[in-house]
């Protein structure tokens, strides 16, 4: 193995710090139990600390055994979670830590003989930054969304855990000469802290969503030809605003905007507004509920209320793709726009630019829908 | 500072002897492990002090961020020098600031002291050693010190964090009436982030050693750790909120329901506290009973507030509504176990109720306590189909329905703790005037 990473590396290893079976067992230990607890996100793939660990081992066994660890440790978990299903998400997994070592191991060529501490500074945040790339080239390919876009979405929400990460891979490293393979305890430790915090945060967010949709959907009950309607405006109002390349922050606010967006008529319990009659105000019920505090003033122009004051550019273009998404529903659905109300686009369209509109419609057009005429 | 007679006595007969106790098992600890007085220590002391100001609010306490830079010291100097931690850290500028009592401070102040000197001997006693030698010259743990150094680490890192919780329990309890076994329960768990944040602190002490340059690097990872507890405990705080007034907008359809989720909550979480429920039953009991009608949603306004007799397609509608609800609980995870009380809202302990027909102990305790609740809310205001009972006659129903369409006990405990009086029933003011008495069930 060693003649490997000689060959990979040149003749030059006297760096790494531990190139031997005994220490790749150990961190495969580390690595495996990591990838354990690995969080489930809602859109279906799964994030983790395991990185980290992943990138220290390239500075401590060698790309080869690094890779070794890596690979096994992401074969494994799935083999026991999964046993043969879902073989395109390992393919995802073992794509991006394959390729972030492949290129991890040209970065660490092109810097060999640069101060140890600066190895262990470049390859962990080397390591991470290519494992987030690959992953979401992989991503964009399997999904069809602009690469750029899912990169930079990803790179905004994840960058706090990736530079966790990236110190925790260095103090690893730090402290690996002296203590060995026990250093591996408080690290897993640190990262697992970590870990745990992100997953109650994700958990906590999901539980919001999830009664959000529970209670829309029990109110939309009452009129069968309702039932999803909101479900479908906010998924389709998602794939608007994430095409446009909107943060992911503003993703979620948009998607609750569009879940609430009849909220008005709903808690009302009364029938659609018709022609030229003001719309029962969705933002009203949400008014003074702090979390939704982002969520209506998107709502407010969704309700046609407020003309006279000002609204930010971006609430506009929210409201907008909460619009288009609504419209773009009962289009799809002539039960949804028999029982709907008014055309929400006839309601925020004369409020918004045309540049605006050019990116919310031009984005809808993108994603192949057919869209309703915007004034 | 404030006057300590507020505080109540027996928090003041555990706070001011846990002090004396504390700082003589300190002075002990000084004597027989005099700490080497080090730049590292100095860093570790001032940059707990100053972590005060980042401590992390939790609806019953604070906690502190300086347990990790006790754990440090505990590791670069003993027992006694995270007793220096210890005393620079456990009353912040904020606790000043905020002229906390005598007692408080007092608490505050020995419970820490007394931790991580006990802490700091168990790391000694079990094979840990201190790494430093001189002030200026350090042994870092190497592979030789392991495994007993980490047995050491773990054992510390486990009493730090038992007798932690069992003094903020204690005290907790003791200052604000909470029970012990409450306030434990709902701390407990904070001891794995208490165990791992220990071994950052371990790291800390070893980088200290051999890198103080590496040091900048745990600022992420404890900045993300907090910034993300911070933000999940509060969208948890808001939580209760939000549902509230979510379900209190849609049930706004039908005016004579308006407003009857949150009373039958407060009923509930009366009637639970007098059935001496534990703090997160009470809890559990206050969600099931905030979206105990959530199938009613799905029923529309005009079937809910028909005045006169319904249809039985109409009555098949409404009595599906435990089920559906049930059902629609069950999509959200962390609320899925109480579908089971939502579901069973309308069974009688007789057999007689819907929609399982089931009776007796196979009804949940929280479903029995949302029935007495539910329908004390439900005689006590105006509803379509019928005026709204005086709370003498609709105690008289429940009595009446003792044992046959309510557990016995149940009724006899809302009736003793007047639980019917805790909350103001809607007046008739607040619902429409129309009222023709019909068999609708509620």
């Amino acid at each position: 193995m060693l003649n490997l990473d000689q060959q990979l590396l040149g003749a030059n290893v006297s760096f790494l710090i531990d190139p031997s079976w005994l220490g790749a067992f150990w961190f495969l230990v580390a690595v495996f139990l990591l990838d354990s607890f690995d969080i489930s996100l809602p859109r279906g793939d799964s994030t983790g600390v395991a990185g980290a660990l992943c990138a220290a081992a390239i500075v401590v066994l060698g790309p080869t055994r690094a890779g070794a660890v890596a690979l096994v440790s992401a074969i494994v978990t799935h083999a026991i979670r999964r046993g043969t299903e879902a073989p395109r998400r390992l393919g995802m997994v073992v794509t991006a830590r394959g390729a972030a070592i492949v290129l991890v191991t040209l970065v660490l060529r092109g810097i060999l003989g640069a101060p140890l501490f600066v190895t262990y500074v470049v390859i962990p945040a080397a390591f991470l930054m290519a494992e987030l790339i690959v992953s979401q080239a992989v991503a964009s390919v399997s999904t069809g969304r602009p690469f750029l876009r899912l990169l930079k979405g990803n790179a905004r929400s994840q960058t706090p855990l990736i530079a966790a990460q990236w110190s925790a891979s260095a103090l690893l490293l730090v402290t690996y000469a002296g203590m060995g393979p026990w250093s591996l305890v408080p690290v897993v430790a640190l990262l697992l802290l970590m870990r745990q915090s992100y997953a109650m945060f994700l958990d906590i967010r999901e539980t919001y969503r999830t009664t959000v949709e529970v209670l829309v959907e029990a109110a939309e009950s009452q009129d069968l030809r309702r039932v999803g309607h909101a479900d479908r405006t906010a998924a389709v109002a998602r794939e608007v605003a994430s095409r446009i390349g909107l943060s992911a922050a503003e993703v979620e606010r948009i998607s609750y905007a569009a879940l609430l967006h009849d909220l008005g008529e709903l808690a009302e319990g009364v029938e659609p507004a018709d022609e030229g009659q003001q719309r029962a105000p969705s933002a009203d019920v949400v008014h003074g509920v702090e979390f939704f505090e982002g969520v209506e003033p998107i709502l407010r122009v969704c309700d046609g209320g407020a003309t006279g004051s000002p609204s930010s550019d971006d609430d506009l273009l929210a409201a907008l793709i909460v619009a288009l998404a609504s419209d773009i529903d009962a289009e799809y659905h002539p039960e949804v726009a028999a029982a709907h109300h008014r055309s929400t686009v006839d309601i925020v369209a004369p409020r918004v630019t045309a540049e605006i509109k050019a990116k919310a419609v031009g984005a809808a057009l993108r994603l192949g829908y057919r869209i309703p005429a915007v004034g | 500072m404030e006057t300590d007679a507020r505080t109540p006595r027996p928090f003041r007969l555990l706070a001011w002897p846990l002090l004396v106790l504390s700082l003589g098992f300190f002075g002990y600890s000084w004597a027989a492990s005099p700490p080497t007085m080090s730049l590292q220590l100095l860093f570790v002391v001032l940059a707990a002090a100053l972590s005060e100001f980042f401590a992390l609010q939790l609806p019953q306490f604070t906690f502190s961020l300086a347990y990790p830079f006790a754990m440090s010291a505990i590791l670069l100097a003993g027992p006694a020098g995270a007793g220096l931690v210890a005393a620079f850290s456990a009353i912040s500028f904020s606790d000043l600031r905020r002229q906390r009592p005598a007692s408080v401070l007092a608490f505050n102040f020995g419970q820490l002291m007394l931790e991580v000197c006990l802490a700091g001997w168990t790391y000694l006693l079990l094979g840990g050693r201190v790494m430093a030698i001189s002030p200026s010259v350090f042994r870092p743990l190497a592979g030789p010190d392991f495994p007993s150094a980490l047995y050491g680490m773990l054992a510390c890192a486990v009493v730090f964090s038992i007798t932690n919780l069992l003094l903020i329990s204690l005290g907790v309890s003791l200052l604000g009436g909470a029970r012990t076994r409450d306030v434990f329960l709902s701390s407990s768990g904070l001891v794995p982030t208490q165990v791992a944040l220990a071994f950052v602190g371990f790291l800390m002490a070893q980088v200290l050693t051999i890198s103080v340059i590496a040091l900048p690097l745990f600022v992420f990872p404890l900045a993300v750790a907090r910034q993300l507890h911070e933000r999940y405990t509060g969208l948890r705080e808001a939580y209760v909120g939000t549902v509230r007034s979510l379900v209190g907008a849609l049930e706004a359809k039908d005016p004579y329901t308006r407003g009857h989720s949150e009373r039958v909550a407060e009923y509930a979480v009366a009637l639970g506290q007098a059935m001496n429920l534990e703090a997160s039953e009470l809890e559990r009991l206050e969600y099931a009973a905030l979206l105990h009608d959530l199938g009613k949603l799905a029923v529309p306004g005009a079937v809910l507030a028909k005045p006169g007799r319904l249809e039985p397609v109409e009555m098949d509608r409404i009595r599906e509504h435990p089920a559906r609800g049930a059902d629609m609980i069950a999509r959200i995870p962390p609320l899925r176990d109480l579908a089971e009380t939502i579901g069973q809202h309308h069974e009688r302990i007789d057999g007689g109720g819907y929609p399982g027909g089931i009776a007796g102990d196979r009804i949940s305790m929280p479903a029995r306590i949302l029935a007495v609740a539910d329908s004390y809310d439900a005689m006590t205001t105006t509803r379509a189909y019928r005026p709204a009972l005086d709370r003498e006659g609709a105690i008289a129903e429940l009595l009446g329905g003792a044992g046959s369409q309510f557990d016995a006990q149940v009724v006899r405990t809302f009736i003793e703790s007047r639980v019917g009086r805790v909350v103001v029933p809607a007046s008739d003011d607040e619902v429409a005037s129309a009222a023709v008495v019909s068999v609708q069930e509620d």
